[in-house]
């Protein structure tokens, strides 16, 4: 053996490979793992990590109570227009309103070292309907949905002025309820990542020029990620609906996200 | 690297694929490393099994802080670490009464399927020390960084820099004429 390089490329060929009956049984077992931990603890954490730091506290309790004071009906502005009007800033909220899609309750926070991204979710979602209703609407709107960028999902930029008719559209609906699911604050040039447990992540970075670059990743399977960069102006927001995979049967269950950002006041 | 962070974040939101995802991508590359740091296949099986349960369990509180990779390494040389320890503990009883290491979990089959050479290379392993088997097995196997063995070896990054060099060294020696490429 002439060298060290001999030795690396020895040590690759001299691998070990996995049983994949067993590979199959022991993720089946840590998938039921993970069941038993989904009810315990998490709830209690939450707690825990809001409690213990004053400036958390002080910022979820201004979430909650921006929230109850946004869902109104709108006529044309954002959801929190009337905290937020006229005013420019270099921080940017991010709301996802997941609609109709059935997730065990999730609750999570995360705080940042330098407390430039506070991360709150909550999950608490609806059976669904019709979807077909929606995308009729949204054509009527000139607004159409795009597949490119995965198979499993499409998505569509709503421009500021149809925002509010869509939420009115949507709140009408008896049968949607629409929830906070995830509030993301983040500074000018500093990204911020949102996850939600049915496969879709936005990592988004928020610029001074009010424009929000988003890139948005659609989980597909064994292929793994597809991401596509979406760019949104101010007042814009996406929708997203994974509802592509099932063209000919109607679904009984449907995941839409409506993910809109809002620039608010520097604090 | 961006797709970590996002199996991290659904797999901590509760979702089974980025669990899967995760399990697909790491489990071979961690049996690897623990088959050649043990040279105990059943120990390493164990070991391996316990790592994601824990991670598992864990969930809720952890914080991917650098590489996912890196750090479900580290708990499978930490639990390599432990089972030379007890090992060498019982060695020193009584000769009669040394250890064969029981699988704490009974699989019918085998996880780890190996052939001849890596035999000979894990037996060559052995030969050499605690540390220079860690660094030359977590760079050449699993792939990480020397500033990734350094961070676990609690060395500098030109210590373990320089225990893999003389771990290469000694593996050179011992497997010359043993094998060919």
């Amino acid at each position: 053996m002439k060298n060290a390089d001999d030795i690396k490329r020895f040590m690759k060929k001299a691998s070990v490979r996995s049983n994949p009956n067993v590979n199959k049984a022991i993720l089946s077992e840590l998938t039921d793992e993970m069941e038993k931990t989904k009810q315990s603890g998490i709830s209690l954490n939450l707690r825990r990590i809001i409690m213990k730091n004053p400036i958390t506290k002080f910022v979820t309790i201004a979430i909650m109570v921006i929230i109850v004071l946004g869902f109104v009906p709108l006529n044309g502005t954002n959801v929190f227009g009337h905290l937020v009007n006229n005013l420019t800033s270099t921080l940017t909220r991010l709301r996802v309103l997941v609609l109709n899609e059935k997730v065990p309750d999730v609750e999570y926070v995360e705080e940042q070292v330098d407390k430039s991204i506070k991360i709150l979710t909550s999950g608490k979602l609806y059976s669904s309907s019709e979807i077909s209703s929606l995308e009729e609407f949204l054509n009527a709107q000139g607004i159409n949905f795009l597949t490119e960028a995965s198979k499993n999902a499409k998505y569509a930029t709503i421009p500021s002025d149809k925002l509010g008719i869509l939420k009115v559209f949507l709140e009408s609906r008896s049968d949607y309820n629409l929830e906070m699911v995830m509030s993301v604050l983040s500074f000018a040039g500093q990204e911020a990542m949102l996850a939600t447990s049915f496969g879709v992540a936005v990592k988004a970075v928020p610029y001074e020029n009010k424009t929000l670059n988003l890139d948005v990743a659609f989980h597909d399977g064994q292929a793994g990620f597809e991401i596509t960069k979406i760019k949104l102006n101010n007042g814009a927001a996406l929708l997203i609906s994974d509802f592509a995979i099932r063209q000919n049967e109607k679904p009984d269950k449907i995941m839409l996200i409506l993910l809109i950002p809002e620039m608010v006041r520097e604090q | 690297m961006l797709e970590d962070r996002i199996l991290v974040w659904r797999f901590k939101n509760g979702s089974k694929e980025a669990l899967a995802g995760i399990y697909e991508k790491y489990r071979d590359d961690l049996l690897r490393i623990a088959a050649s740091l043990l040279n105990h296949n059943s120990a390493a099986e164990d070991i391996v099994h316990d790592v994601f349960i824990s991670f598992v369990r864990n969930r809720s509180s952890f914080v991917l802080k650098s590489s996912l990779k890196a750090y479900l390494a580290t708990g499978v040389v930490n639990r390599c670490r432990s089972f030379y320890t007890q090992k060498e503990r019982n060695s020193t009883i009584e000769n009669e009464q040394i250890e064969t290491f029981e699988s704490g979990h009974q699989r019918p089959e085998q996880w780890i399927i190996t052939n001849e050479q890596t035999q000979i290379l894990n037996d060559a392993l052995q030969l050499l020390p605690d540390e220079q088997r860690e660094v030359v097995v977590l760079h050449t196997q699993g792939n990480l960084r020397f500033r990734q063995i350094a961070n676990l070896q609690a060395v500098s990054t030109k210590t373990a820099q320089s225990r893999y060099r003389y771990g290469i060294e000694k593996l050179r020696t011992l497997l010359n004429g043993k094998v060919s490429l």
